[in-house]
């Protein structure tokens, strides 16, 4: 893989669009692309006028379109928890504890974990390819998700060191006084579940972190048109982005010239570069699609 | 009268055992106890790791769950169960 | 007399108490119960674990025993051994032992719920938040009483610190050996007990010279700095050493005692009032609680007994050996420190002040604290006649087993010291609970971990800044009791209301404590606090201040005692 590319924006500015444009302009040069949304509310089948599809379609020469099924992810996560409760707590197998567990994904947050480890996993699965093209949900959600994996690295290294002192303890314990201590419980580091479970969810964690804020690797671009409300909501993207020293590249001010009483963006974004995208006619047409990125496409990717 | 002379020398050495490990045991299961709470500390309003980490480890940590329980039972009466780590 | 005559009487004493006032408790009082007890009953293999009936009295015995009981009894020889010795042995099998006997049976009945828990249930809700303030007063005032006796043992005996050092740092290592790298527990054993004499060896040839003042600021970092590290580091390994020094101490001085042979050497009665505290005449009654609490009775016991001993009792027949017993054995640890200072003589303070010393009885009165002081305090006389004792009788070098007396003590008082500074933080939080709602601020800064940590630590020092162990030590003393007859009331109202006994074996040393350190601390408000004031104003107030509303608390336990809440029911609680 030479580049991942994320590109962000408020609803509707034109994020699944221009990543469809980059994605067949990359295609044409004869370049491998995977072209992945991660938004719960896709739209790449509209934009390619095809029929909705599962799991990952060839659409176009070697251009590889995914929309990811969260809710899978979530409900795979739900069932594994479920099955290795019911291992843990097999008294509960008396009451119908499948059903109890299903609203877990109901839970605060879970959403974005189940997007967080399915970008993990369709960028690990795609490593192969030469692109990988990300279209995101809208901002308040996709910020969530980045700071995901930086939240929980430092929650895990927490846990992961508190859990180290507890196996500790009972090591202590145990080499004194075996009675006092369950033997299951009177394990070693590399016998314990707990440990296990936080070090996948570390390697989770870790290759995103690092992915994200590997320059030479990731190149994210904000989407906006010429209103005062996307202009808002993309500087708040670039403030999430530098919190998180992720790279910002590019700032693409799509539907160039549609827009009546238009912002003034020169003095925003300083030192970031920008890009125009012009309004076109008919975006379900293949040569017009591939119009929107000719300005901006090669500053957006290292070759 | 040998074996009860046994018995006594063994109560000894685990006498000595206990005093060697007590305060350790204490201080484990209030680690067990706190590892439990933080796991679940969103339910309870405390800053906490993202949620799907506790989930992902709630079927692994049987043992600090009960004992967190055992522990929010006598919430009210903690403080004289310290009192044998002193030597007043 | 002879000290081993005195030894076999006091033996005499405790078995005949223990099988047949012990027996009648059990019997008449405490009774048998239908439920199964709480190790069994509520077993979680946390907290409610069945343990052996040896192991158990091992530590809960471990547990009561420390600096006070060897302290307290040295100081009262200044009203000569007699009264000393039948005030341990009469507190012991009358108050002490029944106290802490039935404050663990009442919490086996209670579910393993400590005394100030079943203090709300059977006196009334705020009998609990007044035993909260006890706690503190005493966690305070030992930190002020072990402080000023270290810090004069510390300055005579300038081994000691060298060796108290060393063994700090040796329980470092013991404790990465042990809990660390998970060293078998033989070896550890046989590391500890190595590093535990070395520490004595070395701290001979290097002593430690400082000043007073000196000392006192390293104990408050010190209680500070230690009260903040995890068990596992330092608290564990020393309590594990502190552990062998107790067997080891008590029996050496055991045997030493036992085969001196030797008659006492001091008066067996001096005179009522001998001036001990604060140089003012000091009457036997009611003084002698504040002087020797632990050796005879002490309520700290109480919370031992109910806090953990409770929850591990394995069947409730075990009880009587565990409260009663372990009590007794504490008593028989003050009676060898009476009998060793008693059968060493006064030759140990040098030969010019033994002279004046042994001239008549009332000059020993007289000028015993006074020579004690110059020993080093209480630990100072305690450590020179256990070495020469124990010199005298399996010849053992006395300049080792100085040093191995003192850090025994010392050893002890210090683990007291971040222990009940730990203690003292969370009792803040307790006390501080009704400011929560009315002043959150507050709240928030007294129960910030190192501003709690810090104030108890400061006034303790602080109040042990003077050096007047003499004035400090009865302080602590008073709290303690006070907290005995807390502990003791409740002990009464629950065999009264709950069990429908007989109660008159915990209702009448309850209100002889009650009376007894109630007159005390009044007679110690009006006498001596005005005296140190002329010495350290500042540090006598705060004294004043505390004894005071020791005081006013007294008054409304004892009156809440009389009235308790109409609405409690007494009933054992089951939830
Ligand atoms: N450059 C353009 N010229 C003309 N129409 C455009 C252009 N870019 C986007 N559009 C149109 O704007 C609409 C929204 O575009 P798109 O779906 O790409 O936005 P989005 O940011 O992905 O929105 P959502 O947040 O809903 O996913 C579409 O109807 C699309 O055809
Ligand atoms: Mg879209």
């Amino acid at each position: 893989m030479k580049n991942i590319i994320f590109f962000l924006g408020k609803g509707g500015v034109g994020k699944t669009t221009s990543s469809v444009s980059l994605s067949y302009h990359l295609a044409d040069k004869g370049k491998s692309v995977y072209l992945a949304s991660i938004d719960p509310a896709h739209n790449i089948c509209d934009i390619v006028s095809e029929k909705p599809f599962n799991g990952v379609k060839n659409i176009y020469q070697n251009l590889f379109a995914e929309e990811v099924d969260v809710e899978e992810y979530l409900k795979k996560f739900v069932k594994n928890t479920t099955r290795s409760m019911k291992n843990t707590y097999k008294y509960l197998q008396i009451i119908n504890l499948d059903s109890m567990l299903d609203v877990m994904k109901y839970s605060p947050g879970m959403e974005e974990y189940a997007i967080m480890y399915a970008l993990k996993d369709k960028i690990e699965n795609n490593i192969d390819k030469d692109y990988i093209i990300i279209d995101t949900p809208p901002t308040g959600l996709i910020l969530k998700i980045f700071a995901l994996p930086f939240t929980s690295r430092m929650w895990i290294e927490k846990l992961i060191l508190w859990r180290k002192k507890i196996i500790n303890a009972r090591g202590a314990v145990a080499n004194i006084n075996p009675d006092a201590i369950d033997k299951e419980l009177a394990i070693k580091e590399e016998d314990d579940k707990v440990l296990k479970e936080l070090g996948l969810q570390s390697s989770t964690v870790e290759f995103l972190v690092e992915l994200l804020q590997d320059r030479n690797k990731t190149k994210t671009a904000i989407v906006m048109n010429e209103d005062e409300l996307s202009l808002n909501e993309s500087k708040r993207i670039k403030e999430g982005l530098d919190y998180m020293n992720i790279p910002l590249n590019l700032i693409i001010i799509n539907k160039k010239g549609m827009i009546e009483n238009k912002v003034n963006i020169e003095n925003s974004f300083s030192g970031i570069e920008k890009a125009y995208a012009p309004f076109v006619k008919d975006t379900s047409s293949t040569e017009h699609i591939a119009e929107i990125c000719k300005e901006w496409a090669e500053r957006l990717i290292d070759d | 009268m040998l074996e009860n002379f046994l018995d006594n020398i063994k109560a000894f050495v685990e006498g000595f055992k206990n005093q060697s490990t007590s305060a350790i045991e204490l201080q484990l299961h209030e680690m067990e106890n706190s590892f439990a709470l933080v796991c679940f500390g969103s339910l309870m309003g405390m800053p906490s790791p993202p949620n799907y980490l506790g989930m992902a480890l709630l079927p692994y940590i049987e043992q600090e769950i009960k004992v967190m329980i055992f522990k929010s039972e006598r919430l009210d009466d903690r403080l004289a169960e310290f009192f044998d780590l002193s030597d007043i | 007399m002879s000290s081993t005559v005195l030894v076999i009487i006091g033996l005499v004493i405790y078995v005949v108490f223990y099988k047949a006032y012990g027996g009648f408790l059990k019997n008449s009082i405490v009774g048998t119960s239908e439920k199964e007890v709480p190790s069994k009953r509520l077993f979680d293999n946390v907290d409610y674990v069945p343990a052996n009936k040896y192991v158990l009295f091992g530590h809960h015995f471990a547990s009561i025993a420390g600096a006070a009981p060897i302290i307290g009894p040295a100081i009262a020889l200044a009203w000569g051994w007699l009264p000393a010795i039948l005030w341990v042995w009469f507190g012991n099998v009358f108050i002490g032992a029944v106290h802490d006997y039935l404050s663990l049976m009442s919490s086996v009945r209670y579910d393993g719920h400590s005394v100030q828990w079943v203090a709300g249930k059977v006196i009334k809700k705020r009998t609990s938040y007044i035993f909260a303030w006890f706690i503190l007063f005493v966690l305070i005032l030992v930190v002020a009483a072990f402080g000023a006796v270290l810090g004069g043992i510390f300055v005579k005996q300038p081994a000691v610190p060298t060796a108290y050092f060393l063994q700090i740092a040796f329980a470092l290592i013991l404790g990465y050996i042990m809990y660390k790298m998970k060293a078998n527990f033989g070896i550890s054993t046989i590391i500890a007990i190595i590093l535990l004499a070395t520490s004595i060896i070395v701290a001979k040839f290097y002593p430690f010279h400082a000043s007073y003042q000196t000392w006192m600021i390293v104990f408050l970092a010190y209680i500070i700095i230690a009260a903040a590290i995890p068990v596992n580091i330092l608290l564990q390994p020393r309590d594990y050493m502190n552990a062998w020094l107790l067997v080891f101490g008590l029996a050496i001085g055991g045997v030493a005692v036992i085969f001196a042979f030797k008659p006492m050497g001091i008066p067996a009665t001096t005179m009522f009032s001998a001036p001990i505290i604060a140089g003012q005449s000091t009457p036997f009654w009611p003084a002698i609680p504040l002087i020797i609490a632990c050796g005879s009775l002490s309520g700290f016991h109480a919370l031992v007994a109910s806090g953990t001993t409770s929850k591990q009792l394995s069947s409730e027949v075990e009880g009587l050996f565990i409260g009663y017993g372990s009590m007794l054995t504490e008593g028989f640890l003050s009676t060898l420190v009476i009998l060793s200072i008693g059968i060493a003589g006064m030759g140990i303070v040098g030969a010019d002040k033994a002279q004046t010393l042994t001239a008549n009885a009332a000059a020993f009165g007289n000028h015993y604290i006074p020579a004690m002081k110059s020993a080093g305090g209480p630990v100072g006389i305690f450590a020179k006649s256990y070495a020469t004792v124990v010199n005298n009788v399996l010849g053992i070098p006395k300049a080792f087993m100085v040093i191995l007396a003192a850090m025994w003590v010392a050893s002890f008082a210090m683990t007291t010291l971040d222990t009940t500074n730990r203690l003292a933080r969370y009792t803040f939080a307790e006390i501080f609970e009704p400011l929560k709602e009315t002043s959150k601020g507050m709240y928030d800064l007294f129960t910030n971990k190192w501003v709690a940590s810090f104030i108890p630590a400061a006034i303790g020092i602080g109040l042990a800044w003077t050096g007047e162990w003499k004035v400090i030590w009865p302080a602590f003393g008073a709290a303690n009791q006070m907290l005995a007859s807390i502990a003791l009331m409740t002990a009464s109202a629950w065999v009264m209301r709950v069990q429908k006994k007989p109660s008159w074996p915990v209702f009448i040393p309850a209100m002889f404590l009650w009376v007894t350190v109630t007159v005390a601390m009044i007679w110690y408000v009006i006498k001596i606090i005005p005296i140190f004031m002329h010495k350290s104003p500042v540090q006598a107030y705060v004294l004043g201040a505390m004894m005071v509303i020791m005081l006013l608390l007294n008054f409304i336990l004892v009156y809440d005692f009389a009235k308790p809440d109409k609405d409690q029911s007494f009933v054992e609680d089951n939830a």
